[in-house]
């Protein structure tokens, strides 16, 4: 049933300075966003620029669609790029952006002007068409460059961190966008961001990337739930960690209760905070800082220096901190 | 009664008010008139200030001197500090420039109007021999320089090898070589008995450039200066041009050719006009370079204006060729103007 899209088979490139990618294999489905997510550096958009024909490899094979592309340049893949910025020519009105790829490939005049008025109708801007690039927002200039890369029906969209450069609101609005795009077209995206909610609110399955090789690829659901190692752990939503000797017990802030009676360890409070729908309690446990989300209700019987019973409802175990890669 | 008495002092206490009112405001009339009348702006100040109203006469009397002085100290202070250079521009630039104009529709003799000067330039077959020459190597300087600068420019942007890294340095040294000095060694290596003959006669040849006495050599010597020049111009604009355009427009098919024409071209068009009007009337009254290289006939125009001046010491057809020369600066300046404004829009 799903069929596989791009297949990424051993690939490296390593850079002069020591940056790069080591041995990835990855597989696309057909018609799934897939999301790189990474702190900066690890490698996340060294696959992407792979995948559009940007950059070499060093070794290893790329498929798209069955087809070997690993030697083929950027303008003869069936791929298509929208970048963090910059995408749309500046001297060119968006009608004259959309058109250019279509002319490009001897495209009929009346039949561009049908698929233009089509595309900037699936993106709900359609009167922004006699206008140049400076006089859009942001998000309206990454929405076409979306669509400009969607006329030419790539077999892949990639998207290199495209929604960084603006603010955390339209970021929102233009994750919802992308989703409802991806949907009436069925394309299959690869995202590359460093923003973990960004990943966790678009992506069908997640790829964590840790100084160039892959950490885990799962569903945003399953990573959260369940992450692989401790590096996956503290990256993906927020996570306590409690040093044991050997092990590392690892349990997420809303996955331990407070008690003023019985529970598994006596902790300190330190900090008592509301975040609006819940509140938040910091409190140290063998001088470790430790987090826990309570009820907004519960608050209120929560003050700084109180002795409170710690009960961890759902926790998973690490090896010793020496031996794991990340924070 | 005690309604009676509670008015009484309400009246009494009234009237003080109000008398004390009407004095300051009398007062506040007569000496913030004069301000008043210099600029109603001011007036804003004068309200803003009520601590003002209740002082003496005599100390808003010099009070009011000094704000007089104050504000036409700040309105002056700036034409006082911008007349020198002003004054130079007059005398130094529009003095000269307005009399030389007057001049070239001067007889020399008569003092009389006339349009022989100009006649002169357009109609002695010599002087229009000067002008063909001169726009020939404007022309050919211009074009090739630019076509070469750009290409240079490119090629120093986009590769990055150690020859593009090396080179970019060169660029910048014929700045820093004096015009004299250049065109001395480039003679000492295409004269006919220069470096270039001496080195193949080594080889048992005898080549002569022909360069010297001669637009090619001049036009030579014109790009040894301008094609660094461009390049300098063309590379801060290459700069500005971020890499994703580029990318967008090889991810959507487009060769390098056309991303040349349809991308690259179109963003670094305001300093491919900057850099052609530059070179343009830069060499339209470029003299040095002729003056060494160039032969005895035809001569560009920075020589003949030297003829005249110098040597047939004829000062109304001195005026009438710079005005022309001037003419034909100001008419690629204006292109550019032009131009820049329609881009702004």
């Amino acid at each position: 049933m799903t069929e596989i899209k791009v297949r990424i088979n051993h690939i490296s490139k390593v850079y002069e300075n020591g940056d790069g990618i080591h041995d990835i294999d990855l597989e696309i489905r057909n018609g799934e966003i897939l999301t790189l997510l990474g702190p900066s550096g690890c490698g996340k958009s060294t696959i992407l620029r792979c995948l559009g024909g940007f950059q070499g490899v060093d070794s290893g094979h790329i498929l798209i669609d069955g087809q070997d592309v690993t030697e083929l340049p950027a303008n003869k893949r069936p791929t298509s790029m929208v970048f963090q910025s910059y995408n749309l020519w500046d001297h060119m009105t968006v009608y004259e952006n959309l058109a250019f790829g279509l002319k490009l490939r001897k495209m009929a005049k009346s039949k561009i002007r049908e698929k233009i008025t089509a595309m900037l109708q699936l993106l709900r801007m359609p009167e922004v068409v006699k206008k140049y690039p400076s006089q859009l927002s942001g998000g309206q200039q990454q929405r076409i460059a979306i669509g400009r890369s969607l006329l030419l029906e790539p077999s892949v969209l990639l998207l290199d961190e495209p929604y960084s450069a603006l603010d955390a609101k339209i970021r929102q609005q233009m994750r919802e966008e992308l989703k409802r795009i991806q949907r009436e077209t069925g394309v299959t995206v690869a995202f590359v961001t460093h923003d973990q909610e960004e990943a966790m609110a678009l992506s069908d399955r997640i790829v964590v990337m840790d100084k160039g090789s892959i950490a885990q690829i799962d569903t945003p659901q399953n990573i959260y739930e369940n992450p692989i190692n401790r590096y996956t752990a503290s990256f993906i939503g927020e996570m306590n960690f409690l040093d044991q000797g050997m092990d590392v017990q690892a349990f997420r802030p809303e996955d331990a209760t407070l008690s003023a009676d019985q529970g598994d360890f006596l902790a300190q409070i330190e900090h008592v905070s509301s975040a609006g729908h819940y509140g938040i309690i910091t409190l140290t446990y063998q001088e470790q800082p430790l987090k826990v989300f309570v009820d907004k209700v519960a608050l209120a019987q929560y003050q700084p220096r109180q002795q409170v019973y710690v009960t961890v409802n759902k926790a998973k175990t690490y090896g010793a901190p020496a031996l794991t890669a990340g924070k | 009664m005690n309604d009676g008495l509670n008015d009484d002092l309400n009246d009494q206490i009234n009237g003080s008010l109000a008398d004390n009112l009407k004095t300051e405001l009398e007062q506040n009339l007569r000496h913030e008139s004069p301000i008043l009348a210099i600029t109603a702006k001011d007036s804003s100040d004068s309200i803003s200030e009520p601590d003002q109203i209740s002082q003496t006469s005599s100390a808003s009397q010099i009070s009011a001197h000094r704000r007089f002085f104050k504000l036409w100290g700040r309105r002056c202070l700036p034409y006082l500090l911008t007349l020198p250079a002003f004054l130079l521009v007059m005398g130094f630039i529009v003095y000269p420039i307005g009399n030389t104009f007057l001049r070239s529709f001067r007889d020399s003799k008569t003092q009389q109007f006339t349009w022989d000067n100009y006649r002169y330039f357009f109609i002695d077959p010599l002087q229009r021999d000067n002008f063909a020459f001169t726009l020939r190597i404007v022309v050919a300087t211009v074009a090739l320089a630019m076509v070469l600068g750009y290409g240079l420019a490119l090629y120093l942007h986009f590769s990055p090898s150690w020859v593009s890294r090396w080179l970019r340095s060169l660029t910048v040294v014929p700045r820093f070589i004096p015009g004299l000095v250049a065109t001395y060694s480039l003679i000492m290596v295409i004269r006919d008995a220069g470096v270039l003959n001496r080195l193949s006669r080594l080889w048992g040849g005898n080549f002569k450039p022909g360069l010297m006495y001669h637009e090619s050599g001049i036009i030579l010597m014109n790009l040894w200066y301008n094609i660094p020049f461009v390049t300098l111009i063309m590379l801060a604009s290459l700069s500005a041009l971020k890499p994703a355009s580029i990318e967008a427009a090889t991810d959507i098919g487009a060769g390098k050719l056309l991303i040349l024409v349809k991308v690259v071209l179109p963003n670094t068009f305001k300093e491919i006009l900057i850099a052609t009007t530059f070179i343009f009337m830069g060499n339209v009254g470029s003299f040095t370079t002729p003056f060494l290289i160039g032969g005895n006939h035809p001569k560009m125009l920075g020589i003949a204006l030297f003829d005249q001046f110098n040597n047939y010491v004829n000062y109304e057809r001195t005026a009438a060729l710079s005005v022309i020369m001037f003419l034909i600066c100001s008419l690629s300046a204006s292109f550019y103007i032009v131009n820049n404004l329609r881009q702004r829009q």
